[in-house]
C-alpha cells in the first residue's frame, strides 16, 4: 500500500515558520497536489517526504512505516526510500548518456546486467526515449529533458511519485502535452503521485485531490471541482480563479454594496457562508450578468476585446470588478449605467482575511 | 547594390589591424623566422640540431619535469581546500576562502627568496636551526633543487586551481546531486559518480592556467635553480642572450626555445578551449539553494588547523622572513634587536639611485603602459564588438594571439623587431619595455573591456538616436560613461601586475632601465641579499596597498553606477 | 500629420529575405499594431520605420516627409520619433529625471520649460516623486514606465513600440496596456506597435495587421474584423485557438460524417474540392442527446472553464466551456466515453490549405 500519511508537521527555519501542524493522507494510486503561491510551504512539505529535511515536529509513513519522526530523531535518508523524484530544472546529468542517466538508481541498487537493461528499455519505451537512448542531454529539449527525468524516476518502478513543480520550465503548449502523458503513466504503472505547483490550472488539469497551502498553513482540501466550487475561504477563491470581492452591509433585511449606496439592494438572496450584518460577496467574472436595467447599479470603465470575450471593468462606488461576456453578447459603451446580476455567487464572513 | 563606402567602422578596423600587426604579430613572427630562416632559406634541421645540444634537451626536461610536478600538486591542494571551503562545514569559511587567495598577490619570486633564505642547503636559517637542534651533518632540506622549484611554484599557483573549483562547486545547481541521493546514491558515490566528473571542466582550466604559467615562469626558477645550473626554457634564454652578448647562435637557440614556448603555450591554450566548449557541462543554477555539506565531526578543528597552517606557512613565514631579512644591518647577524635597522628602507627608498630609478621606472612605465594599452584596447573592443564589417575575424585573431606568447617571448621578439632592424631602435631604453608591456598585457585589456562593451546593448544606444542623438553623441553620452567601470578594470588589471613583474623586463633592461623586479633579482644575484629582502619587503607593501586601494575605488564604482 | 507610409519595402540579410514588397498604412492618431509570429519580420519592419536600418527598395513616408527610398535616408535623430524597446533600453548611470529629459538636449527650449515637460510627462506616467531614483532601484513596470515618459516627452508624431510588455508579469501587463492607451488619447500619438501577443494586439488597437512567418502582409483591419472574419485559413488559425471538422454540402444542407448541421456555416463555398469548418473552442459545446457523434478523449478541468478534446469524423477537436454550465448540464465526462457535439458557428475553408503552410 503506498498511502502516504503526514500528521501534526511542523517545520522551522530560523524565526520562520514554513510548515505549520500540516495533516494530510493521500491515497494509494492517487495523483495529489499540493498547490499554494511560492513560499507557503508546498516546496518545504515535498522535501520533509523525499527525506531532504528532516522535521520540527510530527511524523511521515508510507503505508505501515515510519519514514519521519521527529519525537525520535528517525529519519530514513532519501536514498534509502525509494521514491521516484522530479525536480523543476529536470536535474539530468549532461555527462551521461541517456541510457545511463535512467539507468543510475538500478546500477545503484546492484540489480545484474540484464534486469538493469530490461528495465530501462522498458522505462525509455513508456517515455518514448527508446531512439535517443545513446544521445547526451546536451543535445536534447526542454521536453525531452523532462522525459528523461520521468524515465529515471519510474526505472525502479517506484510506488511513490514526487514531482516538484516538473512542468514551470515547458512552453505552454508542451506543458499541457506532459501533463497528459504523466497522467497516462500514473494509470499504467499504478503509483501514487504527490505534485507541487503554483499553477491552479495545472493543478485542477492532472489532480485527483488536491491541497491549497498559504504561509505555512493547510487552507482546504478536496478535488479540484470541490475547491473550484465550493471554495472555503477568500484566499482559496482568489487563488483558485479570477475573481470579484465586494463588501456588503445588511440592513432592513437586504444586503448592499459598502461604500455605494447608490448601486442599490443586492437582488438575489444573500448567498450561503454569509454571516453577519458585514460579509463579503465573491463572484467569477464569468457569473455577472450585465444589463441596461435592473441589478445593482454601476458604470462601464473600461471594455476591452479580447477575441473571443469581451471583458469589462465596471466600477460600483468605489469598488472595480471584472466582468466577461461573449463577444457575441450585447455591447456596453465605456462610461455608460449599467446594472450587475450576479447568476452565482458565494458569501465569506468579514473576518475571514482580506 | 548600395555602393560600399569606406567609412569610419572600416578606418577603425585598419587603425586596429594595424596597431596589432606592430605591436603583436611582428614580433612573434621574427621569432619564428629568426629560429627556423637561415640566410634566407628555411632551415629546419639546423633549428633541430640546436635543440639536441645537451644542455637545450636538459632545459627541456626540467621545464617539462616542473611544469608537470607543479600542475599535478597544485592541482591536488586547490582542489582539496576548494572541496574543504564549499561542501563541508568547515569553520570559518569566509575567511578561509579569503586567504586561501592571498598566495595570489605575492609575487612567487619574492617567496622564492624568502624560501632560499630560510631553505637553501647551505646557509638556510630553518635547515641551520635543525641541524643544531638535532646534530646533523647534512641540511634537511634542499629548496635549490627541481623539488623546490616545484613546491615554491605550487605554493602559489593552486590558487588558480583553487578559484575555478570552489567557483564551480559553489555555483553547482545542487538537485544534481540530489537527484543522485534520491536515486539511491550515497555520499561517497555521488562524489565520484556525479560531483567529480561534473567538476573536470574547472579542474582540468585551473590545471591548465598552472601549466601554462609554469612553464613561461621565469622568477622562481632563476633564483633556485639557475646557482644549480638547473635551467628551464626562459631561464636558459636568458642565460644564452646574456652570456653570449649577441652572438646569432646564442640568439638563434633562444628563438628556436621560444618556438617551443609558445607552441606548448598555444597547445595548451587550445586543448583548454576544448574543454570549456564541449558545452556538457552546463551545471550552473539559477536558484540559490544550499549544496549537500558533509559534517566533518571529529575532523573539523585539525583540518582548519591545517589550512591555517598551511596558509602561516606559505604565506605568513616567507613574508616575516623578507622583512626581518630586510632590517639586518648585514646577512648572517641573529635576529637579535641590536642587529635590526631602518635605514635599508630609507636608503633604498630615497638615497641609492639604483633602487629609487628602478622604484620610479616600474610606477612610470606600468602607469603609461596600462594607460595606452587600455585605451587601445577599448579601440579594438569597440571594433571587435560593436561593428559588422567583414575581416573581423583577423583582428579576433591577432587580438587573441598575445594571450599564447609567455613574456620571455615577447620580450626577445620585441628586441629582434626594435634593435635597429626597422631602423629604430629601441634596446637599452625604457620603450623596450613600454612595448613589450603593452604586447604582454594587450589580451587583458581587451578581456575586459570586450566584456564591458558587451553589456552596453545596441538598444541603448539605439535609445539615444532615437531621442535625437547623433551616432557620436550617442557614443558619448550613453557607451563612453557604461564601460568607464571596465576601463578602470582593464587598467588595474595591467598596473600592478605590470608593476611587480620580472619575467619580461629582466631581458629587457639596460643600466639606467631596471624595474622593481629587476633590481630585486639582480641585487640577489650580486649577494646583496639584505638590500633584495629589504626592497622585497618595500614591494609587498606597494603591492598591497595598490590592491587595497583597487579594492576601494571599484566598489566606490559599484555603489554609485 | 502623424501619418506613417509603407510602401513596396523589401529587406534581406545575406540570403534571407525577411521583408519583400511589403506595404501599408498607419492613419495619423491611430494605434496599429504588426501582429505576427517571432521571426516573421515584425520588427525589422518597426526598425526600418525608426531609421536603425535602410530598406533594400521601397520608400517610408513619415508626417508626409519621405524618410527612406529613392536616395534619400534620414537618420533616426533627425526623424522626430518616440520608441520603446523590448528591454526598455533605460541608461543605467542617469537618473529617471535624466534619461526622461535627454530628448529634450536637442531642442531648443528653456531650462524651465523642459524642466516643466519632465516633470509633467512623469507625472503622467506616475512617476512624478520617483525623478531623482536611478533605474536599477525601480521595478521592470516603472523602468518601462521611464522608457514611456522619455518616448513622449518631446512631443513626437510618432510612437514605435517593440513588444514593450513581454518581460512585464501578466498583471502589469493588463495595467499598462490601459496606461498606454490613456496615454495615446492624451498626446495624440500616432502608434505602430510590434508583438506576437495576440491579446494585447486584440485589446490595444485600433486596427491590426497580420504578418505571416515568410513577412507578407496577410490581412489588416479592426481587432473583431479580424478575429470574427479572418481572411484566410493561416489567419483564422493564427488568433487563438482553433480546430477543424470535414464539411460535406447536400445542397444547402451542411453535413459532418453524414449528421445533418442545423446552422448554416459562413465563408465561401468553392464548388470543387473538400472543405472544412473552422470553429473555437467556445463556439461549440458538448450535449448528452444529438449532435454530431463524437468520442471524449481527454477531459481537463481549467478552472473556470473545462477543456475536452473530442475525437469527431478522425479530427481532434478542442471544445472548452463554463465549468458551471457543465456541472449543471451533463456533468463532467469521462474520457472514453461517447458524446455528442452542437455547434454553435462554423467557418468554411478549403481542405487543401489546412494541410499546406504554416
Amino acid at each position: 500500500m503506498a498511502t502516504v500519511t503526514l500528521s501534526h508537521v511542523t517545520k522551522r527555519f530560523g524565526g520562520v515558520t514554513a510548515v505549520r501542524d500540516l495533516g494530510l493522507e493521500i491515497r494509494d494510486g492517487e495523483c495529489f497536489s499540493l498547490l499554494g503561491p511560492s513560499g507557503c510551504g508546498k516546496t518545504t512539505t515535498l522535501r520533509m517526504l523525499a527525506g531532504f529535511e528532516d522535521l520540527d515536529e510530527g511524523e511521515i509513513r508510507v503505508g505501515d512505516r515510519v519514514f519521519s519522526n521527529s519525537a525520535r530523531r528517525y529519519y530514513l535518508p532519501p536514498e534509502q526510500r525509494d521514491f521516484g523524484m522530479v525536480f523543476q530544472a529536470f536535474a539530468v546529468w549532461p555527462h551521461l548518456n541517456i541510457f545511463d542517466n535512467v539507468a543510475f538508481p538500478l546500477q545503484i541498487k546492484g540489480l545484474s546486467r540484464a534486469d538493469i537493461q530490461a528495465k530501462t528499455r522498458r522505462a525509455l519505451a513508456d517515455t518514448g526515449l527508446l531512439k535517443v537512448q545513446h544521445a547526451f542531454p546536451g543535445e536534447l529539449s526542454g521536453g525531452e529533458k523532462q522525459r528523461i527525468a520521468l524515465a529515471r524516476a519510474i526505472a525502479i518502478n517506484p510506488q511513490v511519485m514526487l514531482l516538484d513543480e516538473p512542468l514551470s520550465n515547458l512552453d505552454p503548449k508542451l506543458r499541457e502535452e506532459m501533463r497528459f502523458e504523466i497522467k497516462d503513466l500514473q494509470r499504467r504503472l499504478g503509483f501514487t503521485i504527490v505534485f507541487v505547483t503554483h499553477d491552479q490550472a495545472e493543478a485542477m488539469a492532472i489532480s485527483d485531490r488536491m491541497l491549497v497551502m498559504r504561509d505555512g498553513v493547510l487552507q482546504q482540501v478536496g478535488s479540484p471541482i470541490e475547491i473550484y466550487e465550493k471554495p472555503s475561504s477568500r484566499f482559496v477563491f482568489s487563488f483558485i480563479g479570477l475573481s470579484n470581492f465586494l463588501p456588503m452591509e445588511d440592513r432592513d433585511g437586504r444586503s448592499y454594496v459598502q461604500g455605494a449606496p447608490e448601486a442599490g439592494p443586492l437582488e438575489a438572496p444573500r448567498p450561503t457562508g454569509a454571516a453577519g450584518p458585514t460579509w463579503t460577496l465573491a463572484s467569477r467574472p464569468t457569473h455577472i450578468d450585465l444589463s441596461a436595467e435592473g441589478g445593482l447599479r454601476g458604470t462601464v470603465l473600461r471594455r476591452v476585446y479580447l477575441g473571443e470575450v469581451v471583458e469589462y471593468r465596471v466600477r460600483v462606488g468605489p469598488h472595480e470588478l471584472r466582468i466577461q461576456k461573449g463577444a457575441r453578447d450585447q455591447v456596453f459603451e465605456e462610461g455608460a449605467p449599467v446594472g450587475l446580476t450576479f447568476r452565482r455567487c458565494l458569501g465569506y464572513a468579514e473576518s475571514s482575511e482580506s | 547594390m548600395r555602393p560600399r563606402r569606406f567609412g569610419t567602422a572600416e578606418l577603425l578596423l585598419l587603425l586596429s589591424i594595424l596597431i596589432l600587426v606592430v605591436v603583436v604579430a611582428i614580433p612573434i613572427l621574427l621569432i619564428f623566422w629568426n629560429a627556423f630562416v637561415v640566410e634566407g632559406k628555411p632551415d629546419f634541421l639546423r633549428a633541430l640540431a640546436l635543440l639536441k645540444e645537451p644542455d637545450t634537451l636538459e632545459a627541456l626536461k626540467n621545464s617539462l619535469v616542473i611544469a608537470g610536478g607543479t600542475t599535478v600538486l597544485s592541482t591536488i591542494i586547490g582542489v582539496f581546500f576548494a572541496w574543504l571551503v564549499s561542501r563541508t562545514d568547515l569553520p570559518y569559511k569566509g575567511t578561509m576562502k579569503v586567504l586561501f587567495l592571498v598566495p595570489f598577490m605575492l609575487p612567487s619570486f619574492i617567496g622564492a627568496l624568502a624560501w632560499k633564505i630560510l631553505l637553501s642547503p647551505r646557509g638556510g636559517h630553518i635547515n641551520r636551526l635543525l641541524m643544531d637542534l638535532f646534530h646533523l651533518e647534512d641540511p634537511v632540506f634542499n629548496i635549490m633543487s627541481l623539488g623546490g622549484i616545484i613546491a615554491v611554484e605550487t605554493m602559489y599557483l593552486f590558487p588558480f586551481v583553487f578559484i575555478q573549483v570552489s567557483g564551480a562547486l559553489e555555483r553547482m545547481d545542487p538537485t544534481l546531486e540530489e537527484a543522485a541521493r534520491i536515486s539511491g546514491a550515497g555520499l561517497f558515490t555521488i562524489t565520484r559518480r556525479i560531483t567529480l566528473p561534473l567538476m573536470m571542466p574547472s579542474i582540468l582550466a585551473g590545471a591548465l592556467l598552472v601549466a601554462l604559467y609554469s612553464l613561461a615562469h621565469f622568477g622562481v626558477p632563476a633564483i633556485l635553480g639557475t646557482e644549480r645550473n638547473i635551467f628551464i626554457i626562459p631561464t636558459k634564454i636568458y642565460e644564452k642572450i646574456y652570456a653570449s652578448g649577441g652572438n646569432f647562435e646564442a640568439i638563434r637557440t633562444g628563438t628556436m626555445l621560444s618556438s617551443i614556448l609558445v607552441l606548448s603555450a598555444a597547445a595548451i591554450l587550445y586543448i583548454q578551449s576544448l574543454v570549456l566548449s564541449s558545452g556538457r557541462f552546463q551545471v550552473i543554477s539559477g536558484k540559490s539553494m544550499r549544496p549537500m555539506v558533509l559534517k566533518l565531526r571529529g575532523l573539523k578543528w585539525p583540518l582548519l588547523i591545517l589550512s591555517v597552517v598551511y596558509i602561516a606557512l606559505t604565506v605568513v613565514l616567507p613574508t616575516v622572513t623578507i622583512f626581518l631579512v630586510g632590517t639586518l644591518k648585514t646577512y648572517g647577524l641573529a635576529f637579535k634587536l641590536e642587529n635590526m635597522t631602518f635605514d635599508n628602507f630609507t636608503y633604498i627608498l630615497f638615497k641609492w639611485e639604483l633602487t629609487r630609478d628602478a622604484i620610479w621606472n616600474s610606477f612610470y612605465l606600468s602607469l603609461s603602459a596600462a594607460a595606452v594599452t587600455m585605451l587601445i584596447g577599448t579601440l579594438i573592443s569597440y571594433v571587435l564588438v560593436k561593428t559588422k564589417i567583414r575581416g573581423k575575424f583577423l583582428l579576433e585573431f591577432l587580438g587573441v594571439l598575445p594571450f599564447s606568447v609567455p613574456g620571455t617571448v615577447i620580450a626577445l621578439g620585441v628586441i629582434l623587431m626594435w634593435s635597429g632592424r626597422f631602423g629604430v631602435n629601441l634596446y637599452n631604453t625604457a620603450w623596450i619595455i613600454f612595448v613589450a608591456y603593452i604586447a604582454r598585457y594587450m589580451a587583458f585589456a581587451l578581456k575586459s573591456t570586450s566584456a564591458a562593451l558587451e553589456q552596453v546593448h545596441d538598444s541603448l544606444e539605439e535609445a539615444a538616436r532615437a531621442c535625437g542623438a547623433s551616432k557620436w553623441q550617442a557614443m558619448k553620452d550613453v557607451v563612453l560613461p557604461l564601460i568607464k567601470p571596465g576601463m578602470v578594470a582593464a587598467f588595474f588589471l595591467i598596473f600592478l601586475p605590470a608593476l611587480r613583474e620580472l619575467t619580461t623586463s629582466v631581458l629587457l633592461y639596460g643600466p639606467h632601465t631596471r624595474t622593481i623586479g629587476v633590481a630585486i633579482y639582480t641585487l640577489n644575484e650580486d649577494g646583496e641579499t639584505v638590500y633584495a629582502a629589504a626592497l622585497a619587503a618595500i614591494a609587498l607593501v606597494i603591492i598591497v596597498l595598490g590592491q587595497l586601494l583597487i579594492k576601494r575605488v571599484t566598489r566606490a564604482k559599484i555603489e554609485s553606477a | 500629420m502623424g501619418r506613417v507610409s509603407v510602401e513596396g519595402v523589401a529587406k534581406a540579410y545575406g540570403p534571407k529575405r525577411v521583408l519583400q514588397d511589403l506595404s501599408l498604412a498607419v492613419e495619423d492618431g491611430e494605434c496599429f499594431t504588426l501582429l505576427g509570429p517571432s521571426g516573421c519580420g515584425k520588427t525589422v519592419l518597426l526598425r526600418l520605420v525608426a531609421g536603425f536600418e535602410t530598406p533594400d527598395a521601397g520608400e517610408i513616408t513619415i508626417g508626409g516627409r519621405l524618410v527612406s527610398g529613392r536616395g534619400t535616408n534620414v537618420p533616426p535623430e533627425a526623424r522626430n520619433l518616440g520608441v520603446v524597446f523590448q528591454d526598455y533600453a533605460v541608461w543605467p548611470h542617469l537618473t529617471v529625471r535624466a534619461n526622461t529629459a535627454y530628448p529634450l538636449k536637442f531642442r531648443a527650449d528653456d531650462a524651465p520649460q523642459r524642466a516643466a515637460a519632465v516633470q509633467g510627462v512623469l507625472d503622467q506616467v506616475g512617476l512624478g516623486a520617483l525623478g531623482e531614483r536611478y533605474p536599477s532601484q525601480l521595478s521592470g513596470g516603472q523602468q518601462q514606465r521611464v522608457a514611456l515618459a522619455r518616448a513622449l516627452v518631446a512631443h513626437p508624431e510618432v510612437l514605435l513600440l517593440d513588444e514593450p510588455l513581454s518581460n512585464l508579469d501578466a498583471n502589469l501587463r493588463e495595467e499598462m496596456r490601459f496606461e498606454i492607451k490613456d496615454l495615446q488619447r492624451h498626446h495624440g500619438a500616432t502608434i505602430l506597435y510590434v508583438t506576437h501577443d495576440q491579446e494585447v494586439a486584440l485589446a490595444l488597437s485600433d486596427r491590426i495587421g497580420i504578418l505571416d512567418p515568410a513577412g507578407r502582409l496577410r490581412q489588416v483591419g479592426t481587432p473583431r474584423e479580424v478575429f470574427d472574419q479572418p481572411a484566410d485559413l493561416e489567419v483564422f488559425r493564427f488568433l487563438g485557438v482553433t480546430s477543424f471538422v470535414d464539411l460535406a454540402f447536400d445542397g444547402d444542407q451542411a453535413r459532418i460524417a453524414g449528421t445533418p448541421l442545423d446552422l448554416r456555416p459562413e465563408g465561401p463555398r468553392p464548388s470543387s474540392g473538400a472543405l472544412v469548418g473552422g470553429f473555437r473552442p467556445m463556439e461549440a459545446e458538448l450535449v448528452s442527446e444529438g449532435g454530431v457523434p463524437g468520442t471524449v478523449k481527454r477531459v481537463a478541468l481549467l478552472g473556470a472553464v473545462v477543456d475536452f478534446r473530442v475525437e469527431v469524423g478522425g479530427r481532434e477537436l478542442r471544445i472548452q466551456q463554463e465549468t458551471s454550465e457543465v456541472m449543471r448540464g451533463l456533468g463532467l465526462p469521462v474520457e472514453g466515453q461517447p458524446c455528442g457535439v452542437r455547434f454553435h458557428r462554423l467557418r468554411t475553408f478549403a481542405a487543401a490549405a489546412l494541410s499546406g503552410g504554416a
